[in-house]
């Protein structure tokens, strides 16, 4: 099988944290726009006038633009978000780095020697549990999430990541596995090194 | 007040359904205000009783109000729309006693034995992480609700497809029962011919919730065969015997687990509140519903989506196939906009045409139910996405700008809707005051929509559900804003119940329950 190199720039312009503020401004205009029109129908529902003969070709604009949202929509984060290229081509991508990670009774066990890794690097984490389904979360020291996936006991869970900003890096699981998994929460456990840092 | 002499038995088991929802709907209050309070770093729980209460939360909500108050107005409505008699007003009874005990089972396996592997029940917690007690409560207490359920499904299609000699065959009112009639008109107009069926023999909203059931059915049947699973290793446990959990695969009990959990979500949930609006469009205005063929087709179409979404739930599930992830989880997902987006535009062009429309408290709350999905449902289908879910997977956003706006704004309000319609057709009394009921509608919109945006940005900002933060300030601020929205709901919930009761009177809504013993010249007097 031929394997893929990918680098950081691979797939898109996206990273996660303006990927977060994109979102942020994109649902404030969504309540916004929702709650606008509502208000608008109602001040034209409780009014007396014509109903458009055209409602029919309105109908079928809105069937057309919601099909439309609901196709290009996943192929525009397909184009613009890289991991989701990173996803779909994980069997085929050599990370230059690899760590494995377990975790057990509510507890994650790192490598020895930690996760140190350097900005624009691919590296694939390959997390086992041993007894429970637990999640795997990778944190920014603002609390905003960096990826996440789950992590399911009697399967090889695997994540390729390229992190874009340098930093330390919280680690905490991202499913509920019984009020015991609040402590599995390793703060600052991934060092994330740039360019020039040695 | 009201006089029980007054109601007919369709009517007095109706309204035992409703109180018992509505009871239920206030302990979903509670337990989410303790659970806010927690959030805000007010120790008032322990962690391990924050989870038990988090696990009962959604069961009482899903199962005990909202199922509990869908099944009293469909008991209702189905009949009264059909001109047709409730197949058994024995089984609705029944129906409304099992259910409220299933739920009550829940609830104290929660709340007293702390059974709390939540909800998603991941493959092997509920049987690791609690102990034969708890686990065998909780799996009888899910049992009865899924056998409640199938009384419900079995009562309705017995009524729906009851015939009388010289009624159409029951072919025919399968075929108008799936909306096929919608698709045979579609496809004769595009041929330039005239409708073959001119006046449906099953009535639209009566297709919706005969399409809800099938989901519903399903959804009984796989939660029911966890629960006997789960009942099984409790009795093993409870001998003190210990079972294997290398039996089941965590990944495929995963996707059948969520298969039949979605079908509430993504398919009778959609779909019955699809059919209450159209029904509610129609009553408001007395027409029929706009273009009702695409109405009937959709809701077809509805039904098979529903079938093959359940992936969007594995998106972060590294082991699923990615293809599985894509079409299912992605594609087909999305089609829930298209189906969704259909019955608000037609719901909306109906009562459109009849304007000007009076301001009724059933229509002020079917437009904020229909906000409710305007925002919750477009909420969803960003999450259902391979990138967009790398980000949001099990954060509060999921469960506040998705699932709490759909749940409390869209649902709620769309059940109030049908609640304040029906109220008079039920009690033959209007509701007492209806600047009190004003005052519920705005405390639903503006907790239910401020609660689930503040949760949805802190979702965004990085903060996980089925998490607790106590002592970290990171998304202190959010959870302010969520916990006075969330004062707002249940002051809405208290101003409701209070006018709902006042009413009703207190005497009457006791003896619904139990024969009082002056319940005799009670009745006279409440006359």
């Amino acid at each position: 099988m031929t394997k893929l190199v990918v680098n950081s720039s691979e797939g898109g312009i996206m990273n996660v944290l303006s990927l977060a503020l994109y979102l942020r401004i994109f649902y404030a205009a969504l309540v916004l726009i929702v709650v606008s029109l509502m208000v608008f129908y109602v001040r034209g529902l409780t009014t007396k006038g014509e109903t458009s003969g055209r409602l029919k070709a309105v109908f079928y604009g809105w069937l057309g633009f919601l099909v439309a949202v609901a196709i290009l929509f996943h192929l525009l984060t397909a184009w613009q978000i890289p991991w989701v290229r990173w996803e779909i081509k994980r069997a085929e991508i050599v990370p230059n780095r690899e760590f494995a990670l377990n975790a057990k009774q509510h507890r994650f066990t790192l490598p020895a020697g930690g996760l140190k890794v350097r900005q624009g690097e691919v590296v694939k984490f390959k997390v086992t549990s041993s007894d429970l389904t637990y999640g795997f979360g990778v944190f920014h020291e603002s609390g905003a999430m960096e990826f996440q996936m789950q992590v399911l006991p009697g399967h090889s869970n695997e994540i390729i990541w390229i992190f874009k900003d340098p930093g330390k890096y919280s680690i905490r699981s991202t499913e509920y596995a019984g009020p015991e998994t609040e402590q599995m929460y390793l703060k600052d456990s991934i060092t994330v090194l740039s360019g020039e840092e040695k | 007040m009201i006089s029980l002499k007054e109601l007919n038995p369709l009517q007095k088991v109706t309204l035992r359904f409703v109180v018992i929802a509505l009871l239920f709907y206030g302990l979903t209050v509670i337990e989410g205000m303790m659970m806010r309070a927690v959030q805000v770093n007010i120790p008032l729980l322990e962690a391990e009783h924050f989870f038990a209460v988090l696990n009962a939360h959604p069961i009482v909500g899903i199962f005990g109000y909202s199922f509990m108050l869908v099944m009293g107005a469909f008991y209702f409505l189905v009949p009264t729309f059909t001109k047709k008699e409730l197949y058994s007003v024995f089984l609705a009874e029944l129906n409304w006693l099992v259910m409220a005990a299933g739920t009550g089972i829940v609830w104290l396996s929660s709340f007293i034995f702390h059974y709390s592997a939540l909800y998603t029940n991941y493959w092997p917690l509920p049987v690791i992480g609690s102990t034969g007690v708890s686990l065998g409560l909780y799996a009888l207490g899910i049992l009865l609700i899924m056998i409640g359920i199938l009384i419900f499904c079995f009562n309705l299609f017995a009524t729906v497809f009851h015939r009388e000699p010289g009624d159409k065959p029951l072919s025919t009112l399968i075929i108008s029962a799936f909306g096929l009639d919608g698709f045979v008109n579609i496809f004769n107009r595009f041929r330039g011919r005239p409708d073959k069926v001119v006046e449906p023999d099953v009535p639209l909203p009566i297709v919706a919730i005969f399409r809800g059931t099938i989901d519903t059915v399903l959804d009984a049947l796989v939660l029911g065969s966890v629960a006997i699973v789960f009942l099984v290793y409790a009795f093993f446990k409870l001998k003190g015997a210990t079972l294997p959990t290398t039996w089941l695969d965590p990944l495929i009990y995963k996707n059948l687990y969520w298969w039949g959990l979605d079908l509430i979500a993504d398919g009778l949930v959609l779909i019955y509140v699809a059919g209450t609006w159209y029904l509610l469009a129609m009553i408001i205005t007395g027409r029929q519903i706009f273009m009702q063929n695409f109405a009937r087709a959709a809701l077809f179409v509805e039904l098979v989506v529903s079938w093959f979404v359940w992936s969007h739930h594995l998106l972060s599930d590294q082991t699923q196939p990615v293809m599985m992830r894509i079409f299912s989880g992605e594609m087909i997902t999305a089609f829930e906009l298209v189906t969704s987006g259909i019955a608000v535009f037609l719901t909306l062009a109906t009562l459109w045409q009849a304007r000007p429309l009076k301001m009724t408290m059933p229509l002020k709350f079917l437009l904020g139910g229909i906000v409710g999905f305007g925002l919750g449902v477009p909420a969803g289908i960003l999450q259902a996405d391979l990138g967009m879910n790398r980000i949001l997977h099990n954060t509060q956003w999921v469960i506040g700008a998705h699932a709490h706006m759909q749940i409390l704004v869209g649902l709620s309000c769309t059940l109030f809707a049908a609640l304040y319609a029906i109220f008079p057709m039920v009690t033959k009394r209007e509701v007492k005051s209806e600047f009190l009921s004003n005052v519920h509608f705005w405390c639903q919109m503006v907790g239910g929509i401020g609660m689930s945006v503040a949760m949805g940005f802190a979702g965004l900002n990085g903060m996980l559900r089925r998490t607790l933060y106590m002592g970290d300030p990171t998304y202190l601020q959010e959870m302010y804003f969520a916990a006075f929205f969330g004062t707002i709901l249940a002051i809405g919930y208290l101003v409701m119940m209070y006018n709902l009761i006042s009413t009703i009177g207190i005497p009457s809504l006791i003896s619904l329950f139990i024969r009082l013993p002056w319940s005799k010249t009670q009745s006279n007097i409440a006359s």
